[in-house]
């Protein structure tokens, strides 16, 4: 039998005894008591029994006592009363006599014993004491006459004594019947009720230690035998329920490993649950890597942020969206979830794009599934094919210019552009001494950036048109920069907190990066093209060489000086093409609709104006599409087609070019242009120099667009052409358009 | 973005702008005043001549924008510097500097903390919370 003590107890509590015990006892106190009683009722019926028969035989003693004395009673003779006494005497069980007469008075004691008062009742009884039977009789003569009465005592000491030896040998029976009685019933017990109990409280320990295995045999059909059955059902259902519940479980672990996310299950404290897919193990492998392959009780931060310090941008935030998460009402998700982290790049480079999807509980967000997914393979596809795609693209353009004899033109952009390029660093460079540049250094820096940057337009570089672009940016910045230390130093003020001393080291180093650039689109042009090497210096040693023929026929009006300025000349129609090409995006980008036509396009353009002219039509064209086009819907209202047109011609009299008109349909000129046009006269650099301050509203002016920024295009176009001698004029039609004529200007005489 | 080299400057405008976001720009002080107005994230540069990043922020949050909501960043590649970026005045910091990929997820966190903090207030004034 078992019974579970507890620990330092001093005996079992009764709750914590076991039932086979409990049994135990509870039958052997039914016992006891029951032997009690049977003991006490044999021993009883066996004194009964042995008082009674003395009893019997003191009655009859008595009996005959009494008669005998009747006669010496009536005569009053003594001496036969006590003949009869010692005759009495004689029975031992006689321990106790006494004779009275009529009058009451004693006339007769036994011999050698106690001598025995008179008993108070005298009637005829006879009466078993513990210790002896008292037998009284009343003597009663012939004719009926009470002549007195005896008493007689008999001992029970040997009654008493068998009685004792009975009881002795019964109290042993007893007990022998009541352990005999008790070791049956518990054994009983023990086999029908405590064993079948223990086994199943056995069997219900294996189940509870997760065994399945388990069954108890009925072996009868009492409720001992029902309660097995019933056991061995529920284990059954159990099992089958367990089964199930595993085979849903590695269904499930084997959707969340086969799924090409990683999916691990982030709880209100912002730490990983049990539940993670393989994939996650691989994915967030660092994490996994301290916890054996586990990602439990990890912080989903440190997943997904691994080493980053507390204060991290992106760690503050995701703590916070976890936060507002768990507490936002699962049907408001769609708002919180807008504000997750979409994506995340783990060390190694890993791009991993995230999903977060809330798990419900009740009414409330009580888990959120994290979905991963690596990126990083497609990425460096998509990567690679675009980087495919756009080398492909730059090798179709270039191949595109050679095409369409774009050679010719592209090799004499580089050689432009160099020059452009070594004179913007000649002017940064000769600066002050202390590296400050005057206004005009500024301007002149930034025609010769605008310049390129429009050529570089047109020759599909938007690298370098960009980088143009940001240069533009700094000198404007450069400008007010110089502005203010101007205006501070005429105010006799400390000088403006930043030294423009630096703006030369800075102009210097963006034109040398501009540099590389166009070093890196001639080699993209050599190396796109199987004959661009060829081309580009077929082109570079043919063009050396018509330089060096213009050279040694400089002023020669014969035919070989002729024949060298044929050489040297350029077709307006090569030199006017990237600009066809061009200025459709270049409207498209301003909101307008925009075509160019050449006139007389095999007629040719002499050296050094053909070297300038790219850059110049540039900006002409760039600015007509950017102020002079109007919109398609304005256009359309002033009953003009919705394009406008801008014309480039080559005017030659007698075979010597007079100029060349680039001329559109737009609005009109203002400002400068109307007053030259107005004067008749060229366009001169003063025409478009700002007023004090208008720099450094130009500078930050919204409409300073890429396409004509700040105004410098046109004061470009008058430095460029005073490089070669020419001039530009302009005529304005109010509402119709504009025309700029571009020619030798006139000699000091004219 | 305030910082003295128009180089990094014009390197991180076009990751930035690219990825939807207006961003002006400057080298010095002169400029920064003006630009503040109206913006919702100022990222400064800490070592600059004349200025340090600090005594930037602290004249432009004393030049009337200490209420505008502008958030001040210090960038830097300094984790020590990153590190005390409150004792400096700013409300946060952006580390890795020159590496403009690691700058982009960095300021689009900053966004959305703002918009959550925003959505948050939201649903404490509706007692959705």
């Amino acid at each position: 039998m078992t019974s579970e003590v507890p620990a330092g107890g001093d005996g079992a509590r009764a709750r914590d005894l076991s039932v086979g015990t409990k049994l135990a006892l509870g039958i052997a106190a039914v016992v006891v008591a029951l032997f009690v009683v049977v003991f006490l009722q044999i021993s009883q019926r066996e004194r009964q029994a042995l008082v009674e028969t003395k009893r019997s035989a003191a009655t009859m003693t008595a009996d005959l006592v009494a008669t005998t004395l009747a006669a010496p009673l009536d005569f009053g003779d003594s001496d036969a009363i006590q003949v009869e006494l010692d005759h009495v005497r004689q029975n031992r069980a006689i321990v106790g006599a006494v004779v009275w007469g009529a009058d009451g008075a004693v006339v007769g004691q036994l011999a050698d014993a106690t001598p025995r008062p008179i008993p108070l009742v005298r009637t005829s009884r006879t009466v078993a004491g513990a210790d002896e039977v008292e037998a009284v009789r009343g003597v009663v003569a012939r004719g009926g006459k009470s002549v007195g009465g005896v008493a007689l005592w008999f001992s029970l000491a040997a009654e008493n004594a068998a009685y004792e030896a009975s009881r002795a040998r019964i109290f042993w029976l007893c007990v022998g019947l009541g352990v005999v009685t008790m070791a049956l019933l518990v054994g009983l017990a023990r086999v029908f009720i405590q064993r079948p109990l223990d086994e199943l409280v056995r069997a219900v320990r294996r189940v509870e230690r997760g065994e399945h295995d388990v069954t108890v045999r009925a072996k009868s059909r009492d409720e001992i035998g029902r309660l097995a059955t019933a056991f061995n059902a529920m284990n059954a259902a159990i099992t089958d329920r367990e089964h199930r519940l595993d085979g849903a479980r590695r269904e499930l672990q084997e959707l969340f490993d086969h799924m090409r996310q990683a999916i691990v299950v982030i709880g209100p404290d912002g730490k990983v649950r049990q539940t993670q897919s393989k994939e996650a193990a691989r994915v967030f492998s660092e994490a996994a890597a301290a916890g054996d392959g586990w990602l439990a009780g990890v912080r989903a931060a440190d997943l997904l942020y691994p080493g980053a310090e507390a204060w991290n941008a992106e760690v503050v935030a995701f703590g916070e969206w976890l936060t507002l998460a768990f507490a936002t009402d699962p049907d408001d998700w769609s708002e919180v979830e807008a504000l997750a982290p979409r994506e995340v790049t783990l060390p190694g480079g890993r791009i991993v794009t995230l999903e977060l999807r809330p798990i419900r509980d009740d009414d409330r967000v009580g888990r959120i599934m994290l979905l991963a997914t690596d990126e990083t393979d497609r990425r460096r596809f998509e990567r690679r094919a675009r980087e495919q795609g756009e080398e492909h693209a730059r090798q179709l353009a270039a191949m595109r210019r050679l095409v369409v004899g774009g050679g010719q033109q592209f090799v004499g952009f580089l050689e432009g552009t160099r020059r452009r390029f070594a004179t913007a660093r000649q002017v940064a460079l000769a600066g002050d001494a202390s590296g400050r540049l005057d206004a005009a250094a500024l301007r002149r820096i930034f025609q010769l950036v605008h310049t390129v940057k429009g050529e570089a337009r047109a020759f599909d570089q938007g690298e370098l048109a960009s980088w143009m672009v940001a240069l533009e940016e700094r000198l404007a910045e450069l400008r007010l920069e110089q502005e203010a230390a101007a205006q501070s130093d005429e105010a006799d003020q400390a000088p403006a907190s930043r030294p423009v001393g630096r703006a030369r080291s800075e102009i210097v180093a963006g034109v040398d990066a501009a540099v590389a650039m166009l070093d890196g689109a001639e080699r993209l042009f050599v190396e796109a093209s199987p004959i661009g090497r060829a081309a580009l210096e077929q082109t570079t040693v043919r063009r050396s060489d018509v330089d060096r023929l213009m050279k040694l026929t400089a002023g020669r009006d014969d035919e070989i000086g002729r024949i060298a300025v044929r050489l040297a000349s350029r077709p307006l129609g090569e030199i006017a093409a990237p600009l066809v090409e061009s200025a459709g995006a270049w409207a498209e980008s301003a909101g307008k609709r925009a075509t160019v036509e050449v006139e007389g396009r095999e007629l040719l353009v002499p050296m050094p104006a053909a070297g300038v002219l790219p850059g110049v039509l540039t900006h002409l064209v760039r600015n007509a599409i950017a102020h002079g086009i109007e919109a398609p819907s304005l256009r359309e209202a002033k009953g003009k087609p919705a394009a406008g047109a801008i014309r480039i011609a080559l005017e030659h009299r007698e075979g010597k070019l007079v100029s060349i008109v680039v001329e559109d349909d737009g609005v009109g000129a203002d400002g400068p242009l109307a007053q030259a046009a107005r004067e008749r006269r060229a366009l001169r650099a003063v025409d478009f120099e700002p007023a004090r301050g208008e720099a450094a509203a130009r500078a930050s002016s919204p409409d300073a667009s890429d396409l004509a920024g700040r105004k410098v295009g046109l004061p470009a176009v008058v430095a460029e052409l005073a490089t070669v001698g020419w001039e530009a004029r302009v005529e304005t039609r109010e509402g119709k358009g504009s025309t700029f004529s571009l020619g030798p200007a006139p000699g000091p005489g004219a | 973005m305030i910082d003295d080299s128009w180089v990094v400057i014009d390197k991180l405008k076009d990751v930035l702008a690219a990825a939807g976001y207006q961003v002006r720009t400057t080298t010095g002080a002169l400029g920064a005043a003006k630009l503040i107005r109206g913006t919702d994230l100022c990222i400064v540069d800490f070592h600059m001549p004349g200025y340090d990043g600090a005594e930037m922020t602290k004249l432009l949050r004393g030049e009337g924008h200490a209420d505008s909501g502008c958030l001040f960043y210090l960038y830097t590649s300094d984790p020590d510097v990153a590190t005390r970026y409150a004792e400096h005045g700013f409300d946060g910091s952006f580390l890795r500097k020159g590496d403009e990929q690691a700058l982009l997820p960095q300021v689009e966190a900053v966004f959305r903390t703002i918009r959550m903090r925003k959505l948050a207030q939201k649903m404490r004034d509706q007692r959705r919370f």
